[in-house]
């Protein structure tokens, strides 16, 4: 849509701005590192809500990169959905950077850090930008690796060994996703998602190249029974590591899957596919949430939340798919999972970071440590708990909002089977957060060491980060609005459900 | 001196190797069933050929009809300096005296590889080659030099600006062609061929560097990443 | 059969062969040595397949800087078994 104040080729700020920003911080000298790492952070912030305030304004953005256009060249596509992953990550991207600045305290980590976390936040923008089958797939490399190295740079036996896995794990994905890709491309002749609209999964070959493809992803978004590298991975990184892989990295995979299956598959794929993938989603929400609640370390704990809340991402697709029921409704599930991975990457980078204030603090994070902090860092341990109140899903955090509107959908498409699995998954969840919480609330142990100093910026972010995953439920009129714009659902069904 | 064998027993290879015949089958089926033509975008590419500024297809699509993969695959291949940096950013190990067959085979191979590395390179505008594989031979090149003693990686700034340039001159002229044209990656008029020499020779270069970094980081037995890994216990099974 | 028709079916048994030998190979030294010349008959197969560029790709990787890794690997496995016998 051609007009004078903005260019389409705007939606390639998000992109270039973090990639100048890792060239920047790795090339200059060391004394410039902090101004660099501030711009950078803020200007792909600005860049992502400057997309997000004009799709939000003018509807869906197309730009074709290198003036070639599709098919010949790659587009970058932007609608609500994109958008909205886009403000997730510049809004987690901020907290983390902000958080990680106060966090590492050798020159080594901070020089290792900063270029592979802003090359971390490339590959997510420029994944939700993309409109593009293969482009997905450099960009999801962009996004394995630097996660693989931000895991391993702690250096130690436990995280290498979680680093090593997680490797195995993302190549073996990309390995699939990359057969599919082909298979899809040899079948088609094309890689833009506009131009595969309905085709993806017809025949044999469509069938094995969406298979290729589904693995692929569901090995990198941790989806149970594919979901072995996630805990370790996730509690053996630095913690504002740990907050970007569990808030932002696993929504990557996911967002493909999203984007694609609602779209590019054919109804009879989406129809065969849907079911399957609500189960796992059931089956990892009920596995994760027991496995969370014997975790008798925090970050592990934390770690197995996410398998469970990652399952809850994919209760969605049986309740949203063609010929589940009510139209209206199928519309209401979509949007209550993208809603849920919103407030979920909020509260989890929360959760995260406090573990990380908690474990700097204390030098160890089993549950007994916890003793007492409730009145030594009462900050982070509000964080926790804030957090927490968005995991268990209470009013009027955002987790309730998406899980709320996903339990109605389900009964309301006639699928109410799903309903007692979301509520067991809440109260399971209640169960793993008060049990660890309510450790910090016993009396400090008489022979307690003594603190280390926590930089405050770390236990403020936090802080900060809870409270917007509370808040989410408050101000949910706009993203859910945003999510209308470009959804693969025609327009009334949204004034309807609305 | 103890034998070293592998993780996993043969036994479990050839159970493992059993199971995932059933699927190998059911893919190659699937493969058979691509059409004997299949469909594609040659004749597009050929249409446009006359716009790309070289005369190879495949480098016009790599390089301008989808450069932008490519500046974000340069990227990737930097990312995978960056980590090995990360985990093991001590000195590197000095190497012994080279056994004189390696001196001697260095001496006649070392030249013989720079030339075939630059030939690749200016061979991608209109034959099969380019900045990838003359990264590779160029590369190849170098861990034969450390291995003789010639090279001596030393992982300060110079090293870091040497693995990040490819990358910095591919998003430079991402970043140019964007203010001279509006378009990210829209070469301006005719300098769309020497915009993309510059680029695939400062990628072949950090590429054969960031080769270079990547063998040198995981080998020397000085780095903290090889002493951890050879002296922590194999890791405990999945929870 | 043609002559280049039955080199191809050659180097489609050999790298066939290799690659179930360095899957079943009895010491890992073993596999990564099959691995190699893996590599090496690979980049045979590319220049067969008209790519003499990622022929020489695939030698200087798959075979020379791979390799090079490998043997490394096993090197240190090696020197920690030594250790842990020692002790």
């Amino acid at each position: 849509m051609p007009d004078a104040g903005f260019s389409s080729a705007w939606l390639a700020a998000p992109i270039a701005v973090p990639l100048l920003a890792a060239i920047g911080v790795a090339l200059l000298s060391a004394r410039l590192r902090a101004g660099v790492c501030a711009l950078g952070a803020v200007g792909t912030a600005v860049a992502s809500f400057v997309v997000l305030a004009r799709v939000a304004a003018a509807g869906p953005l197309r730009h074709n990169l290198g003036g070639w256009g599709a098919p010949l060249g790659i587009d970058l596509f932007a609608d609500g959905l994109s958008v909205l992953m886009l403000a997730m990550t510049a809004v987690l991207g901020c907290a983390i950077s902000l958080y990680a600045s106060g966090y590492f305290e050798h020159a080594r980590e901070r020089q290792s850090f900063w270029p592979i976390w802003f090359l971390l936040w490339t590959g997510l923008n420029a994944l939700f930008l993309t409109a593009d089958l293969f482009n997905f797939y450099v960009t999801l490399e962009l996004i394995g690796i630097s996660a693989v190295a931000l895991v391993a740079m702690e250096g130690g036996p436990v995280a290498l060994s979680a680093a090593v896995r997680y490797l195995f794990m993302a190549m073996l994905g990309s390995l699939a996703y990359m057969g599919g890709v082909a298979l899809v491309y040899a079948q088609t002749g094309a890689l833009d998602l506009a131009l595969l609209e309905g085709r993806l999964g017809e025949g044999p070959l469509g069938q094995a190249a969406l298979a290729l493809l589904i693995v692929g992803l569901l090995a990198k978004t941790a989806l149970f029974p594919l979901h072995l590298w996630l805990p370790p991975a996730h509690s053996s990184a630095p913690a504002p590591v740990s907050a970007a892989l569990s808030a932002l990295v696993v929504k990557a995979s996911f967002y493909i899957l999203l984007r694609t299956s609602f779209g590019a598959f054919s109804d009879n794929a989406l129809a065969a596919v849907g079911p399957i993938l609500g189960i796992l989603g059931g089956l990892a929400v009920l596995w994760g949430s027991l496995q969370a609640l014997t975790q008798d370390r925090l970050k592990l704990m934390i770690a197995y939340s996410t398998v469970a809340q990652v399952g809850y991402l994919f209760l969605l697709f049986p309740v949203a798919m063609p010929g589940a029921g009510d139209a209206a409704w199928q519309s209401k599930a979509w949007i209550a999972g993208i809603f849920h991975a919103l407030s979920h990457a909020a509260a989890k980078g929360a959760m995260f970071m406090a573990a990380g204030a908690i474990l700097h603090a204390v030098g160890r994070d089993d549950k007994n440590s916890l003793r007492g902090l409730g009145e030594r860092m009462p900050v982070s341990v509000s964080a926790l708990a804030v957090a927490g109140i968005s995991i268990m899903a209470l009013p009027p955090s955002g987790g309730f909002i998406a899980k709320w509107m996903l339990l109605v959908a389900a009964v309301r498409t006639g699928q109410w089977w799903w309903a007692p699995l979301m509520i067991g998954g809440g109260l399971l969840a209640a169960g793993y957060v008060f049990r660890m919480v309510k450790f910090a609330f016993y009396a400090t142990p008489a022979h307690a060491p003594p603190l280390h100093a926590v930089p405050r910026r770390l236990e403020y972010t936090a802080l900060v980060l809870a409270l917007i995953a509370l808040g989410l439920g408050l101000a949910s009129v706009f993203p859910i609005a945003v999510a209308a714009i470009g959804a693969p659902f025609p327009e009334n069904w949204f004034t309807e459900a609305l | 001196m103890a034998e070293t064998r592998a993780y996993i027993g043969r036994t479990q290879r050839v159970m493992l190797a059993i199971g995932l015949l059933p699927l190998l089958a059911a893919l190659l089926s699937a493969i058979g069933s691509v059409p004997a033509r299949p469909p594609n975008l040659a004749a597009q590419v050929a249409a446009r050929m006359g716009d790309s500024g070289v005369t190879h297809p495949l480098t016009a699509v790599l390089l301008n009809f989808r450069g932008y993969d490519t500046m974000l695959e340069i990227a990737v291949l930097w990312l995978a300096g960056l980590g090995a940096l990360a985990l093991a950013p001590g000195p590197s190990a000095q190497r012994g005296r080279p056994h004189p067959v390696l001196a001697g085979l260095l001496r006649v191979l070392a030249p013989a590889l720079v030339m075939t590395a630059g030939y690749i390179l200016w061979a991608g505008g209109f034959r099969p080659g380019g900045a990838f594989q003359a990264g590779a031979v160029l590369g190849a090149g170098l861990v034969l030099a450390s291995l003789g003693g010639v090279v001596h990686l030393d992982p300060a700034r110079g090293l870091q600006c040497l693995l990040g340039l490819g990358v910095a001159v591919f998003t430079g002229v991402a970043v140019w062609s964007w203010a001279q044209t509006g378009e990210l990656l829209h070469y301006p008029g005719t300098t769309d061929k020497w915009a993309i020499l510059a680029i695939e020779s400062m990628a072949a270069l950090s590429i054969a560097f960031i080769l270079l970094t990547l063998f040198d980081r995981l080998t020397s037995p000085s780095t903290s990443l090889s002493t951890s890994l050879s002296s922590s216990p194999p890791p405990p099974p999945a929870a | 059969m043609t002559l280049p028709l039955a080199f191809d079916v050659f180097l489609c048994a050999m790298l066939l062969g290799l690659a179930a030998r360095t899957l079943f190979s009895r010491t890992l030294f073993q596999g990564v040595m099959f691995f190699v010349v893996y590599g090496l008959v690979m980049a045979l197969a590319w220049a067969r397949l008209n790519a003499p560029d990622i022929a020489l790709a695939e030698a200087a990787l798959g075979a020379g800087i791979t390799g090079a890794l490998l043997f490394s690997a096993v090197r240190a496995l090696r020197d920690r078994g030594d250790r842990e016998e020692e002790s």
